[in-house]
């Protein structure tokens, strides 16, 4: 066990690794410039004062040098510092990294859940009433992309029902010290109900493909003759196989998420990881994002390290792969 | 033993998915509670409304500190500078009671009001006002300041800045320029920013809200509204918001001005926001520096003068507006029009397809092949314009000009991609360009070719030796008058000029209207032309917004 968890910090270090100097590589070949997204379109900076600009941000080596300088303070647990927020990349990160969990959380456990039921629901009602609605949901929201959904969520729920807040994930014009735990679950909600929806689709047409081929298998015809009823079918067969592929699917939508959040918290002005990314990324705070990209890909890591061990821990038949 | 753990599983399965949906209900319920608690304060709440909500779009940068690029119009809010704009566009006094200037230009005096204070209760002194000009001059990246030589302090509350040449524009800047405390400034002032505007900011989150309070020690006309709520939301999400009840001012793009929200209405503010197209004004094969960048410039089409003014006159302006604006806009032949400074016989009767055509035909552009593009030497009148594809108003206009112009014979080939491509291919092709301020010195900056290399200045390369002895000399005025008078001759003196009937570097087409969906209730008191930026130019007046029940 202890030679599997180092196999695995070593292929997480790698990475890591990898991943820095693929993201320093996509930026330098970028055609974006921060010096203009600093600068912006107004200013009539002369060449001089670029030049000395370029020396502050450290944007006039190279880029191997960047990197180099980059990786050294990193070694000593330094992320460097925000170009555009002028402050500690570390700080900001954690900051905006609470909110962006609870969002991806609760948004991955409710579809999880919810897909998984709808899915095997499905699967046993095959050919019913049921199955085709759950069929034409799934395919209508797999087709249907997040920003727009939380624009539907935000007319319905937050414009003609007036149930939820519009936006933000504090109430309007309310100081930090005086903001309620259930304010901030009230504007929580319409976010998280948004990234959950769409998640559920894939689940759901997954499980309910496996489930299918589960209930085709000679076993249950078996079980059948035996005299089991379908819930019987479920618990005593059909659970195990299905969570598995269910699990795992479920786990490689980690990355999907992180990218549904970054649209989620844009539409609904959800101060997260995700939007966080976005402005920086625009902006050519390459620190900022080097250091959310390592964060989130180190987030998305330990979500596959989970999901094999809990392969391991239902399906006793993978214990023996590394 | 094997059946019982299934069981136990199931169990704990049941129980999570229980939790989880209880939780989800719960929350619904408790917050709907909530609401309705709010709905009934503010119904039996005093009648003076002390607070507003505004959803105005996101904060783009500067985060209140001048260095950052925290100016131009935003600054009325939070900071207070020496010199203020009234509603005609006159310079009046703010930190400064008054401003003399010596007979040479050279020579700026400003006697400073006693009575100003910081939001921390300190006094504003010439101490910093000094300090806020020396560091910007420093720095050198928001603000041009390299013409002023010293900045001092003399007794009586003084502030004496000596130039080394006049400067007619500077006049404005001094209206620009925030003034921030020298013993409370550094990097992280943005975090905190202590400032002697009407308004203090009281929290910042970034991409959620500002919130702002009454600064109890400003000295001037005290607001009606203790508090401004700033939400930092998309276009879409703005107007759900205005729809929701929850803002009382939203920004509107051109594209939502249909749009009805019971107990608002929609407000227009005439703008000198204008837009128009830049031509590279030189043949290609040359190159130049674009924001520190060495760049190809040039192009063999544009840089023919027929081409230029055969769209200045053939472009049909008012359908333009109509397309691009919904009609939300007016019509520009120069990026001042209507200001004190503007050359008016730069007005054209545009949409003249027949004198268009003959431009084209005296400057040598015939259609011989019967192509329905002209040509001239064997090369046609074809060309690339960029526009940025982020920006709605910019595509269309873009794709609207490339079809009249097909109408004059020439073939446009529309190209949308991001600033940071347009700044380095944007010198060989036209591209969708912007402007306009309350002052002339942009007139200087994209027309003069001493402000050339600089920044994004003078993207056509233009050079005309007489435009630049005119908008020297309006440069070095040492009053208004003087100054305007050379602002109009390089416009066009009856021979030649930078504007549409002269050299046409940009050929401008049109102006914005600034849209705004406001309650029934609010009196925004009387704006001035707004500029450039649409999110703050509202705010000049502030102190003048009432809100009638």
């Amino acid at each position: 066990m202890t030679k599997r968890i180092i196999i695995r910090l070593i292929r997480a270090l790698t990475l890591l690794f990898g991943l820095s100097i693929l993201t320093f590589t996509l930026i330098h070949l970028s055609p974006m410039d921060p010096i203009n997204a600093y600068i912006g379109g107004d200013s009539s900076a002369s060449p001089e004062q670029i030049e000395k600009f370029k020396e502050y941000w450290g944007v006039d080596k190279s880029p191997v040098e960047q990197y180099i300088s980059w990786a050294g303070a990193l070694l000593h647990g330094d992320f460097g510092t925000s170009k555009l927020f002028r402050s500690p990349v570390m700080d900001i990160i954690q900051s905006r990294f609470l909110t962006s969990v609870a969002l991806m959380g609760t948004a991955w456990i409710v579809s999880g859940v919810i897909g998984y039921i709808l899915g095997v629901t499905a699967a046993m009602k095959r050919g019913k009433l049921t199955d085709t609605i759950i069929k034409w949901y799934s395919y209508t929201l797999v087709s249907t992309p997040i920003f727009w959904m939380g624009l539907i969520l935000l007319i319905i729920f937050a414009v003609w029902l007036q149930w939820f807040p519009v936006g933000l994930a504090v109430p309007i014009g309310v100081l930090e010290s005086e903001v309620r735990f259930i304010d901030r679950v009230h504007h929580f909600v319409l976010p998280a109900l948004t990234l959950s929806i769409l998640g559920v689709a894939n689940v759901a047409m997954h499980t309910r493909e496996k489930m299918i081929d589960i209930l085709n298998t000679e076993y249950i015809i078996f079980a059948m003759a035996r005299g089991e009823s379908k819930w019987q079918i479920f618990i005593n067969h059909g659970f195990r196989n299905s969570i598995i592929p269910a699990m795992s699917l479920q786990f490689a939508y980690f990355g999907e998420l992180f990218g549904g959040s970054m649209l989620a918290e844009q539409v609904f002005a959800y101060p997260g990881l995700g939007s966080t990314l976005t402005h920086a990324g625009l902006k050519g705070d390459l620190p900022l994002m080097v250091g959310i990209i390592l964060i989130s890909s180190l987030f998305v890591f330990a979500g596959n390290l989970i999901a094999d061990l809990l392969n391991k821990v239902v399906d006793p038949r993978m214990r023996r792969v590394v | 033993m094997k059946a019982k753990r299934t069981k136990f599983i199931k169990n704990r399965t049941f129980s999570i998915i229980t939790l989880g949906l209880s939780l989800i209900l719960l929350a619904g319920c408790g917050t709907g509670s909530q609401k309705s608690e709010n709905v009934l304060d503010s119904q039996s709440s005093i009648p003076v409304k002390e607070d507003l909500v505004l959803a105005i779009g996101k904060l783009d940068g500067g985060q209140f500190d001048p260095k950052k690029g925290w100016g131009m119009t935003q600054i009325r809010l939070t900071h207070s500078s020496l010199l203020a704009i009234d509603s005609d566009l006159n310079f009046i006094g703010d930190l400064a009671t008054s401003y003399t200037v010596s007979e040479d230009g050279l020579n700026w005096t400003f006697p400073l009001r006693d009575d100003a204070k910081f939001s921390n209760g300190e006094p504003v002194t010439a101490d910093d006002v000094k300090f806020t000009y020396e560091m910007l001059k420093e720095d050198g990246i928001k603000f041009d300041l390299t013409f002023v030589k010293t900045i001092e302090v003399t007794e009586g509350n003084t502030i004496v800045i000596t130039l080394n040449e006049p400067r007619s524009t500077f006049v404005s800047q001094l209206t620009e320029i925030g003034i921030v405390p020298k013993d409370h400034y550094n990097d992280q002032y943005s975090q905190n920013p202590i400032s002697s505007g009407p308004y203090k900011v009281v929290q910042y989150d970034d991409g959620q809200q500002i919130i702002m309070e009454y600064n109890p020690y400003w000295y001037g006309t005290e607001p009606q509204f203790k508090k401004l709520t700033f939400l930092l939301l998309d276009e879409d999400a703005a107007l759900a918001a205005a729809k929701s009840g929850e803002a009382d001012i939203v920004y509107v793009p051109p594209t939502f001005a249909e749009q009805r929200v019971e107990g608002m209405t929609l407000r227009t503010y005439e703008s000198i926001d204008s837009r128009g197209i830049m031509f590279p004004t030189q043949p290609s094969g040359g190159s130049s520096m674009t924001n520190g960048e060495e760049v190809e410039s040039g192009n063999d089409v544009t840089s023919d003068l027929a081409i230029r003014q055969a769209l200045n006159i053939g472009l049909n302006r008012q359908e333009l507006l109509d397309i691009v604006l919904n009609g939300h806009g007016q019509k520009a032949y120069c990026l001042c029009d209507d200001l004190p400074w503007f050359n008016e016989e730069t007005v054209v009767e545009d949409g003249n397809i027949e004198t268009a055509r003959q431009i084209l035909a005296d400057g040598g552009w015939v259609d011989s092949n019967q192509d329905g593009i002209v040509e001239k030497d064997g090369r046609n009148a074809e060309f690339d314009m960029f526009f940025s594809s982020n920006d709605q108003l910019r595509s269309d206009l873009s794709l609207a000009v490339a079809d009249q112009a097909r109408d004059l014979g020439m073939k446009i080939n529309t190209i949308g991609t991001t600033w940071d491509d347009i700044y380095l291919k944007g010198k060989t092709a036209a591209v969708a360009w912007g402007g306009g301020r309350h002052h002339p010195y942009q007139l200087y900056t994209m027309n003069s070719s001493k402000a050339s290399n600089k920044g994004i200045n003078n993207m056509s390369n233009y050079h005309n030796d007489k435009v630049n002895e005119y908008l020297d000399l309006a440069l070095t005025a040492s009053s208004q008058e003087e100054a305007n008078k050379y602002w109009k001759l390089a416009q066009w003196d009856g021979e030649t000029g930078f504007s549409g009937i002269g050299d046409a570097p940009i050929v401008w087409l049109l102006r914005v209207d600034h849209l705004y969906l406001a309650n029934d209730k609010l009196d925004l008191g009387k704006q001035p032309i707004h500029s450039h930026g649409h999110e703050w130019a509202l705010f000049g007046n502030i102190t003048e917004w009432t809100w009638s029940n």
